[in-house]
Parts: structure tokens; C-alpha cells; sequence
């Protein structure tokens, strides 16, 4: 098994080095380096709470300056010891926190793959009694899918980032709407690609996103966006705040320990309060069968939370939020962008819209990317994607390694 | 279903796998249109020019930004100096490709008493990262003409297609070889056109890599060039949409830097409108030359 592991370890770190920017090799094999120690370091001394203490340790490293907030654009950091950080460390406070780390677990949670992308590695399980030809059958469409979301959406939407610098209220809302496309259309499909590439290996990882845009409220929306972030926050924090502590303090906790994670800014302080409030009211709201409600406050909550996510520069988020209507102009920089830049955003909505208008269809229910997984869609991605794949904008990962 | 499942069987093993060879071989048949575009001739004919003719002084340096929108004959003729015009286009590509293209051009260097260096990447977020990228990959003077699986959209070739005269690939561009000055032929060159160009760029925001990046330049045309007055300059471009504070932060940067490594810095004001460009924001046609070079020498005249 262990031979397996490192077969695929050595695998992901060729193709991680080949289509780096940087080709490092101590960029591959610190992380390997440091997450050895830890495991070892563990094993002998078994320090309460190190579970903790290793969750926050890539927001001690945003504290101090030494890795770049999260907000989305490309934080990746340019001190080699800290490689990866975030994810191997989350990736390890989880296994600790279920009694699963060993040296064993080296191999995966060190892969060179998912720590430039994602998503945690909260397991990493072998399914070689699969045939290899079953396997292709079932994973390469997910690569397919994530090649398409990754290149043909994701990177030309980097084109609108100069929204970013625009305060008034339509071309706030209008960045955040392109960024919230480009975030998921960046991390969900290299998360499929790097879980079809797994697959096709002879492992199964964590399915990162489960078609968030198919939910129907705030809740639901969480629950398939980051899963395996989602499954160390509600280990480490939700369970053990609830059973001493009301809802709201629970969220709060989850809340604020997945925005100090992201980065220890104010945006992220304040993006942490806000989805608190909205999830918060949201549970309230269902419980007492608003259903409708929940619905209608989920764009709101989505566009208003990303439009807080991206900004770390406080004054302009500060203007941003004064919400202050001055006139259509906004619109026009939407044509101010390259023609491929303007393709990617319409399949990027497209595809967003299908996944929201039929959420309801039996193919949807799975919540698996099964619609897109039917060979008719994969023909109808390849022909766009041959069509319209360019070297237009900027291609690296939104959760990339810091 | 039985004969929908063998559908989706051809479809699966055959048809998907036919897209990726097809597109595969699409890419292969394209690379043999890519071609340098005259870069490597008009390097050589700059070397070719400047052994014929020792007697310059001055220098211009950069990249596509002073190639269009700088004219070493007008300076040469509005002044005391004898300017040659030694930009490239793309700025050679990378740092160690121009500055290595300098140094080995057959001119002396103790002779040049000025040089003026006019880079576009302070104001370009996206390109400023790619010149950084093309340092690190040791990218040359002709550019990237290596086969690339990613490049132009097929769906671009379609439109060529239909527009131009049932033609896969547009015809390639050649850029004119330079005048005696080094500059940039107008007269030869028939794609100036200014409709469509828009101000859509971002003034690089990782101050801490634009300072390191330009201590290097400054250092390397100070190395190249002993005993020149250097002057770094913020060129014109088309930046409507660019905002002042952001401009300003670049500008005090360079200033700073620029005052630290006691050499001049010029910033120039930015192109109002479209007719006097030629085939971008930051290229001049032969009129925004005129004006642009005009400028930069009044500004030039306030040093002395």
C-alpha cells in the first residue's frame, strides 16, 4: 500500500513541477519534509489540543505577514518553508481530531498536487479492486468537466479583476457576481481535476463542491461549497461549541475560524460576522417553515459575502459598503475586456444557471456533476473547450500554496 | 436503451478522444504559420545600423511602448544630440535577452552620454507578470515560437475563416525593419488601427517586486552604460481607466527610486484619445509619436 502511495506522491510532484511556474524541487519536497517531522513529532508526544495549535498556524503566518490573505487573487507565498501550509496543516489537524494520523498518512497529506490546489486531504482511499478501464470511465469526465471550468471559464474571467478598484454600486455588485463565477469555476474544477486525476491513480479523495448553485438556501449552499474545509470546521468547532454553547455562538466560532484561516484581515473578520448572520437566520427562518424567504436572501448572501471576501484593502470595502448608486457606467467595463474574456463569463453564468433552473431534475439530485458527466454533455464541453480554450488571462489556483 | 448505451459508448471512447486529436492536430498544422514577426531581422538590423554609424550619443531603450512612440530623428534633428533608437519590440522578451542584445551591439558604450529608458510594465499589471515569468523561463528575443497547446482560440481561425477569404490563419504580421535612427517605418507598416483600442490595463499593485525590478534595470543600463546621464520614463499611454491614486503610488515609487540612484525620471501624460494610437494603448501612430517625442523633450530640456 505504502509503495502504491508513494508511486502516486511521485507521480503528482512530476506533473506539479512540470506545469509550475517556478519548477522548485524544495517547493515538493519541503512540505513532505515538514509534514514527516510533524508526524513523527506527534507520534511521541501527543500534545493536547495540537489539533488547534495546527488549524491556526497558517493564520499566525497571515498575522505576521509571512503568507498573503486569501482574498483571490494569486496569494501564493514565496517563503519555501511555508509551502503548502494551509492545507497540510488543516489536512493533519483533522486526523488528528479523528485519531487517524500516523506516519502512514505521510504520503497523502504531503501530495504535491493537493497542496496546490486542494481540496484537504481527509483521506485518500484506494479503489484498485476498480478495473483501470472503470475508473476511466468514471473519473476522466470529471477532469474533463474541471479543465473546462479551470481553463476555459476561470482564467479568462481574470481579465475583470480590475473591477476590483471600482467602489460605486453597480460595478461592486457586478465584480462580485464575476468573482463569486470565477472563485468556483477556479477551485471547483481544478477539485475535479485533481479528483479525476485521483481516480483514474487508484485513490478517491474528498469531492470538494457538490453543485452549490443547486441549493435552495444558505445552508445548503454551505454544505456543497469546500466540503473537506467544511468537514475539519464543523469537527474542530461546531460540534464541540454546540454542546456548550447556543446556535449563534456555534456559527460564530465556525464562522470566524474559517475566516482566520482564509487570512486574519478585516474583510475577513467582517465576512465571517456576515455569514453568521445570514446562516443564523437562515436555520431560524427554516425552522419556522420560511422556506421561500431562506430562498430569496441566498443571492443576496452569496454576491454580498463575496463582494467582502475579495477587497482586503479596508477603506475601499468601506466605500464599497456605503452602496452608493452613481450611474450605469459600471456596465460598460464589461465590454472593456478581450472577447474571450466575455465568452468565458457567459459559460460561466450559463453554467451556473443550468445548475440552479434544474436543480430539481432527476440527473441533479446526486448533487455529483452527473449532467455534465452524460457523454452527450462532455461532447458538447470538448467542442466548446476545443473551440474556445486561449491563453487569455491569468491560470493559478485561487486556493494555491500558502 | 440498449442501442442508447452503445451511443453513449461511441461517444465516450470515440468521439471525445476524435475532439482531442483533432484539436491536437489543428494546433500542430498552426504552428507552422507562427513566425517571429521580423523580430529577429530588426535586430540585426540595428546591429547592421549602428556599425555603419559610430557617432551616436544617445539611446533610446525599451520596449514596444518607445519602438512606436519615440523617434531618435526628431530628437536628433530638435537637438544637440545624435540619438539612435535601440528598442525592442516586447522589450526583447526578457531582461537577460535585451540587455544581453545591448551589450553586444557594436557600439561603444563610453561614447553615449544619454539614455533614455521607457518601459511600459510600471503600468501593467498582466504584463508585468509575464515579463517576470519570461525572466525566469530565459524566454529570448523572438519570443515564445515553441509549440504551445494553449494559444489562440480555434474559434478565432473559424471567424478568420468567414471574414477573410475562406483563410484558416490571418496573414502573419511582419513588422517593418528601422530607418538609420532605429526607428519604427510607418510608411511600411499598413496595421495601424486605432478603431477598438481600449484602456484596460492595471498599474502593477506588488510595489515590493516593481522596486526590485527596477534597481535591476537601473543597474543593468548603468553597468551597460558608465557614463551616461540615464533618464527612466513613465511613457504615454491610453489609462482613462486607470485610477490617479494608483498611477500616483507607481510614479512615487519610481520617483524614489530614481532620486535614490541619482538618475532623471520623466513621466509622461497619458494619451487622451484613439487617433493619435496605431494598434494599442501604449503604440503611437506617426502624429502621437511626434507629440509624444515633443514632450519628452521639453521635459528633457528642464535637466539641463
Amino acid at each position: 500500500m505504502i509503495r502504491k502511495q508513494l508511486a502516486v506522491w511521485v507521480i503528482a510532484a512530476v506533473v506539479s513541477y512540470t506545469i509550475s511556474d517556478h519548477q522548485v524541487f524544495s517547493r515538493i519536497f519541503m512540505p513532505l519534509g515538514v509534514v514527516a517531522c510533524l508526524a513523527f513529532l506527534y507520534q511521541y508526544t501527543q500534545v493536547k489540543y495540537s489539533e488547534y495549535l495546527l488549524f491556526f498556524t497558517i493564520s499566525i503566518a497571515s498575522l505576521f505577514g509571512l503568507t498573503e490573505a486569501l482574498t483571490g487573487s494569486h496569494a501564493e507565498t514565496s517563503h519555501v518553508l511555508l509551502f503548502g501550509l494551509s492545507f497540510y496543516t488543516t489536512s493533519i489537524a483533522y486526523l488528528i481530531a479523528t485519531k487517524s494520523f500516523s506516519t502512514s498518512k505521510i504520503w497523502s497529506v504531503s501530495n504535491p498536487l493537493l497542496l496546490s490546489t486542494g481540496p484537504i486531504a481527509l483521506y485518500c482511499k484506494s479503489i484498485f479492486h476498480k478495473k483501470m478501464k472503470e475508473r476511466i470511465k468514471y473519473y476522466v469526465p470529471f477532469m474533463i468537466i474541471g479543465i473546462f471550468m479551470f481553463r476555459v471559464v476561470a482564467s479568462p474571467l481574470t481579465e475583470f479583476f480590475f473591477l476590483v478598484e471600482n467602489t460605486d454600486l453597480l460595478s461592486s455588485l457586478l465584480f462580485a457576481v464575476i468573482f463569486e463565477v470565477f472563485v468556483y469555476m477556479n477551485f471547483c474544477g481544478l477539485s475535479l481535476l485533481i479528483y479525476g486525476l485521483f481516480g483514474v491513480l487508484g485513490y478517491r479523495i474528498p469531492l470538494n463542491f457538490k453543485q452549490p448553485f443547486s441549493s435552495h438556501n444558505m445552508v445548503e449552499y454551505w454544505r456543497a461549497w469546500h466540503i473537506s474545509l467544511s468537514h475539519v470546521l464543523k469537527l474542530l468547532f461546531y460540534q464541540p461549541l454546540r454542546a456548550r454553547a447556543p446556535l449563534f455562538t456555534a456559527l460564530m466560532g465556525v464562522f470566524l475560524a474559517s475566516a482566520m484561516w482564509h487570512g486574519v484581515t478585516l474583510n475577513f473578520l467582517l465576512w465571517g460576522t456576515f455569514h453568521t448572520v445570514f446562516i443564523w437566520l437562515t436555520i431560524r427562518l427554516l425552522q419556522r417553515g420560511h422556506k421561500f424567504l431562506c430562498f430569496v436572501l441566498m443571492p443576496i448572501a452569496i454576491v454580498v459575502g463575496r463582494l467582502i471576501f475579495a477587497d482586503s484593502n479596508t477603506e475601499r470595502l468601506i466605500e464599497k459598503l456605503v452602496f452608493s448608486f452613481e450611474g450605469f457606467d459600471g456596465v460598460h467595463s464589461l465590454l472593456d475586456v478581450t472577447p474571450q474574456a466575455q465568452i468565458a463569463l457567459f459559460f460561466g453564468i450559463l453554467m451556473i444557471l443550468v445548475e440552479f433552473m434544474f436543480r430539481h431534475a432527476k440527473v441533479m439530485r446526486k448533487r455529483n456533476y452527473k449532467y455534465l458527466r452524460t457523454p452527450f454533455a462532455l461532447s458538447i464541453l470538448c467542442i466548446f473547450g476545443a473551440l474556445f480554450i486561449s491563453n487569455v488571462g491569468l491560470d493559478y489556483a485561487v486556493y494555491g500554496q500558502r | 436503451m440498449l442501442y442508447m448505451g452503445n451511443v453513449n459508448r461511441v461517444i465516450f471512447w470515440g468521439v471525445i478522444p476524435l475532439i482531442f486529436l483533432s484539436y491536437l492536430a489543428f494546433k500542430l498544422y498552426e504552428w507552422r504559420y507562427i513566425t517571429d514577426e521580423n523580430r529577429y531581422l530588426i535586430t540585426t538590423q540595428h546591429a547592421r545600423n549602428l556599425k555603419a554609424d559610430h557617432d551616436f550619443n544617445c539611446l533610446i531603450l525599451g520596449g514596444s511602448n518607445s519602438v512606436f512612440s519615440l523617434s531618435a530623428e526628431q530628437m536628433s534633428r530638435q537637438t544637440d544630440l545624435r540619438c539612435y533608437n535601440l528598442s525592442l519590440l516586447n522589450e526583447g522578451f526578457s531582461d537577460q535577452a535585451y540587455f544581453q542584445f545591448v551589450d553586444n551591439i557594436p557600439l561603444d558604450k563610453n561614447k553615449i552620454d544619454y539614455v533614455f529608458y521607457s518601459s511600459v510594465y510600471p503600468l501593467t499589471t498582466k504584463h508585468f507578470a509575464k515579463r517576470l515569468e519570461h525572466n525566469q523561463r530565459g524566454t529570448g528575443l523572438s519570443g515564445e515560437v515553441s509549440f504551445n497547446l494553449v494559444g489562440t482560440p480555434v474559434a478565432e481561425n473559424f471567424k478568420n475563416w468567414l471574414l477573410n477569404d475562406r483563410r484558416f490563419f490571418a496573414s502573419t504580421r511582419q513588422y517593418p525593419l528601422p530607418n538609420l535612427y532605429g526607428d519604427f517605418n510607418f510608411q511600411e507598416y499598413a496595421r495601424c488601427n486605432s478603431k477598438g483600442i481600449k484602456s484596460a490595463w492595471n498599474v502593477v499593485s506588488d510595489h515590493e517586486a516593481l522596486t526590485a525590478w527596477t534597481h535591476s534595470q537601473i543597474s543593468e543600463i548603468t553597468r551597460l552604460f558608465p557614463r551616461a546621464e540615464v533618464h527612466l520614463i513613465l511613457p504615454s499611454t491610453l489609462r482613462s481607466n486607470v485610477s490617479d491614486l494608483d498611477l500616483s503610488n507607481v510614479s512615487e515609487i519610481l520617483h524614489a527610486i530614481t532620486s535614490e540612484r541619482s538618475i532623471h525620471y520623466i513621466k509622461q501624460s497619458p494619451f487622451l484619445d484613439t487617433s493619435v494610437l496605431c494598434d494599442g494603448p501604449h503604440h503611437a501612430n506617426s502624429t502621437g509619436r511626434d507629440m509624444r517625442t515633443h514632450e519628452l523633450l521639453s521635459a528633457f530640456q528642464r535637466f539641463r
